[in-house]
């Protein structure tokens, strides 16, 4: 470069020999005073005219360093040109720089073939030991006497957040910032003054991170002499080691923790059977100090003659871990029940180490057989209670139940584990049993009752009472539910017995007395005739005729009177057993016609039918009260229907006895009464309409005659249509 | 004056009891034929029976009451019924008299005659058996 032209010398590719200054690259440069670069020479106003870009060789991407004499005068520029436009790489600038630095020391002297050799060589060592660093992975800087950077390898742009391009040449206290207490001033002041300094230096990096580094910094005479020295700084990351560590220091007093705090006996040993560290738990179980105890090896600790530690030692030798309930021995010789357990495990260091968990199983040993005896009496209970007992979840579910309750249900219990209650055919037990569940379930009662009747598989029931009971756990919540049954059945039978015959002595009670008020009412009705046409007789001037007509009146009356006296007489006699028949062989279609006949005589309304089989057996039976009976159920049958109609009697032969019916076309009487016609007192009535006089032993007597004579007496009625009263008795058989 | 009783031989007694009255005496053999005889002649009294087949004392009052063309006979009952029940629903209708049976024929003649008059029939006590 002159003062007013360049020119231009090329190894390879075609350049022009000599060209203007004004708009040359190198001028730029020159002035500039730095390295320039252009990406696209093309798309540069400045250059786009300049013969490089329009002629040979048409250069479009450039870059240029400004070269200067060992007096500083400007003398030239190392250039890169190339036809493809493109970004400078990192590399690139440094190696231009780290060349033109060679350049301007060349400049200085004269050059001559051996020079041009040694140059070449020492360009090669240069290259090497750059890629070097480069490779390295430790942070090498290099800076002047002055603290300017001179070399910055590619760790160094990484940790410092600047590629080498942009340190070069400047203060390295600009380049590199620390957030350590040292700042980098007073490193090179020590570094000068003493030839080296070492420490940790924090940095931020670009992302924000912090990164500890351990530096070492020295001072070096500058091996070629010309600069005075050079302050060489190697660092190395150390973030991720410190951490590593702070980790493992945090991991170890954690472990330390564990095992000082640790309630069970730790005890930590070599392969070799030296013991290495005995826990404070360890101390107190084992009556020593760590010193005493560390004495010997861990099996010391264990009963040597139980077959429990043989086996414990030759699973751990075995497997290389074992657990076993032993019998340990203190340090004074006393025993104790222990679990105890063991591993053998490899350490960071590949030695083998052993450690060992000791627990003191008294206290458990104590309570387990507590809790086996107070387990195996309420099971005992549980098992053989007169009571049905069932334990049922909160969702519904039999835990399990006793067999005194399966008993009482006639189910059959499950296979084991809680079942869906659902499954159990129970009827309604089911219903109210979990209606008293959700009456617990919902705070409404902690203890339900209930008693009812349950009807079971087979058919038959089952009066229960029960008590529901919730049982919570510590946190309040329902564990489960605590079904106690009692089968109160022969209880509920013995009180519905008593019921019902409190109802019969109730109902026999009013029977009677309603009993007396017809009685009063027929004898009154008697005693009236009775009183009035005697008195009539007595008081008033009657004709002979009239008299004799009262007094026929009186007497019928008293008869009246006299009849019903006896009826109830001979009722009572009956059923006392105390009245005796007259048996004889008799016809009973006689005693069918002779009735019928007297009855028709005071019952015009009615119309008779009889028919009777011509070839009926005599029977053997009482005349007079077999009249008796056939007069109560013809006069019955006329009474009942009071509207007229027609009265049939039938007789006929059935098996060996002789049957006789009487049917009416009267109210009929309804099935519930039907049973009941016979007992003594009762009488229908089918409401006011039908209001019938009588005292109601008609029936009752019939039927203890004909029973007297080996026979039966029932009857068959629909309301509204009639009745039908038949009776038997037996043939006479001689 | 109707009378009514389901018993013949008690018409016969009343009937012959009130042979020499004043007053013309019909008697029904229940409540139906009693009420009939009522509607047909308008009597000054009627005295009746309680427990009787077809329709009893008690329905015949009742039908009498319920007739307006029968308003202001007086009615009386003569029973020998002692039940509880049916002697309080006789009583429950306020009959002129309650008279029981047995009875003398010259007392019922005295207490028609001031039944007829308006008077007060000694009241009646009820009776046992």
């Amino acid at each position: 470069m002159a003062e007013d032209r360049c020119w231009a010398k090329s190894i390879a590719g075609e350049v022009p020999r000599e060209w203007p200054r004004e708009g040359s690259f190198a001028a730029a440069a020159i002035d500039a005073g730095q390295t320039l670069v252009l990406v696209d020479a093309a798309l540069n106003p400045a250059f786009s005219a300049s013969p490089l870009v329009t002629g040979q060789p048409q250069a479009r991407f450039y870059m240029g360093v400004p070269l200067r004499a060992p007096g500083g005068e400007r003398v030239g520029v190392l250039e890169v040109l190339s036809s493809t436009p493109r970004e400078p790489h990192d590399e690139e600038l440094g190696w231009m720089i780290d060349l033109s630095r060679l350049a301007e020391r060349e400049l200085g002297r004269s050059a001559t073939g051996s020079d041009i050799l040694e140059l070449r060589g020492m360009q090669d060592t240069v290259l090497q030991l750059a890629t070097l660093m480069n490779l390295t992975e430790e942070v090498v800087t290099v800076l002047d006497e002055s603290g300017r950077v001179v070399f910055w390898n590619k760790r160094a742009a990484q940790t410092y957040g600047r590629s080498r391009h942009e340190a070069a040449g400047r203060l390295v206290q600009e380049v590199i910032t620390t957030e350590s207490a040292v700042g980098i001033d007073q490193i090179l002041e020590r570094v000068l003054a003493d030839g080296r300094w070492h420490g940790e230096l924090l940095h931020r990096g670009a992302d924000g991170a912090l990164r500890l580094m351990d530096s070492r910094w020295s001072s070096e005479r500058d091996p070629a002499g010309r600069n005075s020295r050079w302050i060489v700084q190697v660092a190395q990351d150390i973030t991720s080691a410190r951490r590593r560590e702070r980790e493992l220091r945090r991991v170890e007093e954690r472990y330390r923790a564990v095992l000082d705090n640790s309630a069970d006996a730790i005890l930590l040993g070599t392969g070799s059977g030296r013991m290495i560290h005995v826990n404070q738990a360890g101390c107190e179980l084992l009556k020593g100090s760590p010193e005493e105890l560390m004495r010997e090896s861990a099996f010391r600790y264990l009963d040597p003659i139980s077959p429990a530690t043989a086996e414990f030692r030759a699973e751990r030798a075995r497997s290389g871990r074992a657990r076993a309930d032993v019998v340990a021995i203190r340090l004074d010789g006393s025993h104790f029940p222990a679990e105890v357990s063991s591993s053998e495990f490899t350490g960071a260091d590949g030695e083998h180490y052993v450690s060992t968990f000791m627990r003191d199983l008294t206290d458990r040993r104590r309570v387990e057989a507590a809790l086996f005896s107070s387990e195996r009496r309420l099971r005992s209970i549980f098992e053989n209670a007169p009571l049905g007992i069932a334990r049922i979840s909160a969702d519904w579910r039999l835990i399990d139940a006793n067999p005194r309750l399966f008993e009482m249900l006639q189910t059959e219990p499950t296979r084991p584990g809680p079942v869906p209650v659902d499954r159990f055919p129970l009827g309604d037990v089911r219903a109210t049993g979990r209606g008293s569940l959700r009456r617990i379930l919902e705070g409404t009662g902690e203890q339900v009752q209930g008693h009812q009747e349950v009807v079971r598989l087979g058919g038959t029931s089952v009066w229960l009472q029960w008590t529901a009971n919730a049982v919570r756990t510590p946190d309040g919540a329902i564990d489960y539910v605590l079904f106690i049954v009692e089968d109160v059945t022969a209880k509920h039978d013995a009180e519905a017995a008593a019921a019902a015959t409190l109802a019969t002595l109730e109902r026999l009670n009013q029977l009677k007395s309603e009993f007396i008020s017809l009685v009063s009412h027929e004898f009154r009705t008697a005693l009236t005739g009775i009183q009035g046409f005697s008195e009539l007789i007595r008081d008033e001037d009657l004709d002979r005729t009239e008299i004799k007509e009262f007094a026929g009146d009186i007497n019928k009356d008293a008869l009246r009177l006299a009849r019903m006296i006896t009826e109830m007489l001979d009722l009572d006699r009956m059923e006392a057993g105390r009245l005796d028949l007259h048996f004889e062989p008799m016809d009973l279609n006689r005693a069918i016609v002779e009735t019928v006949d007297r009855t028709r005589a005071a019952s015009p309304k009615h119309r008779f039918l009889v028919e009777l089989d011509p070839g009926l057996p005599p029977v053997m039976g009482d005349m007079d009260r077999l009249l008796q009976v056939l007069s109560n159920l013809l006069s019955n049958a006329v009474k009942y229907s009071p509207a007229g109609g027609e009265v049939s009697v039938r007789s006929r032969l059935s098996g060996d006895h002789v049957e006789v019916s009487v049917s009416d076309q009267g109210h009929g009487i309804p099935p519930e009464f039907v049973d009941r016609v016979f007992e003594r007192y009762e009488r229908y009535e089918a409401g006011p309409a039908g209001r019938i006089i009588g005292t109601g032993l008609g029936l009752p007597i019939a039927r203890q005659i004909v029973e007297m004579h080996g026979g039966r007496i029932w009857l068959e009625s629909t309301v509204g249509t009639g009745s039908t009263f038949h009776f038997s008795v037996p043939v006479d058989l001689g | 004056m109707v009378f009514c009783d389901d018993n013949a031989g008690i018409r016969k007694l009343i009937a012959a009891a009130m042979r020499s009255c004043a007053h013309e005496v019909l008697i029904g053999a229940d409540g139906a034929e009693a009420l009939e005889l009522v509607r047909r002649r308008r009597p000054s009294l009627v005295v009746t029976d309680l427990a009787m087949p077809v329709m009893d004392g008690l329905e015949l009052h009742d039908a009498i009451r319920a007739d307006p063309a029968l308003d202001g006979i007086p009615i009386a009952f003569l029973t020998a019924s002692t039940q509880h029940r049916m002697m309080a629903q006789a009583r429950e209708r306020q009959p002129q008299a309650l008279l029981l049976k047995p009875f003398s024929p010259a007392q019922l003649r005295h207490d028609v005659d001031a039944m007829l008059r308006g008077d007060p029939v000694g009241a009646v006590t009820e009776g046992t058996l």
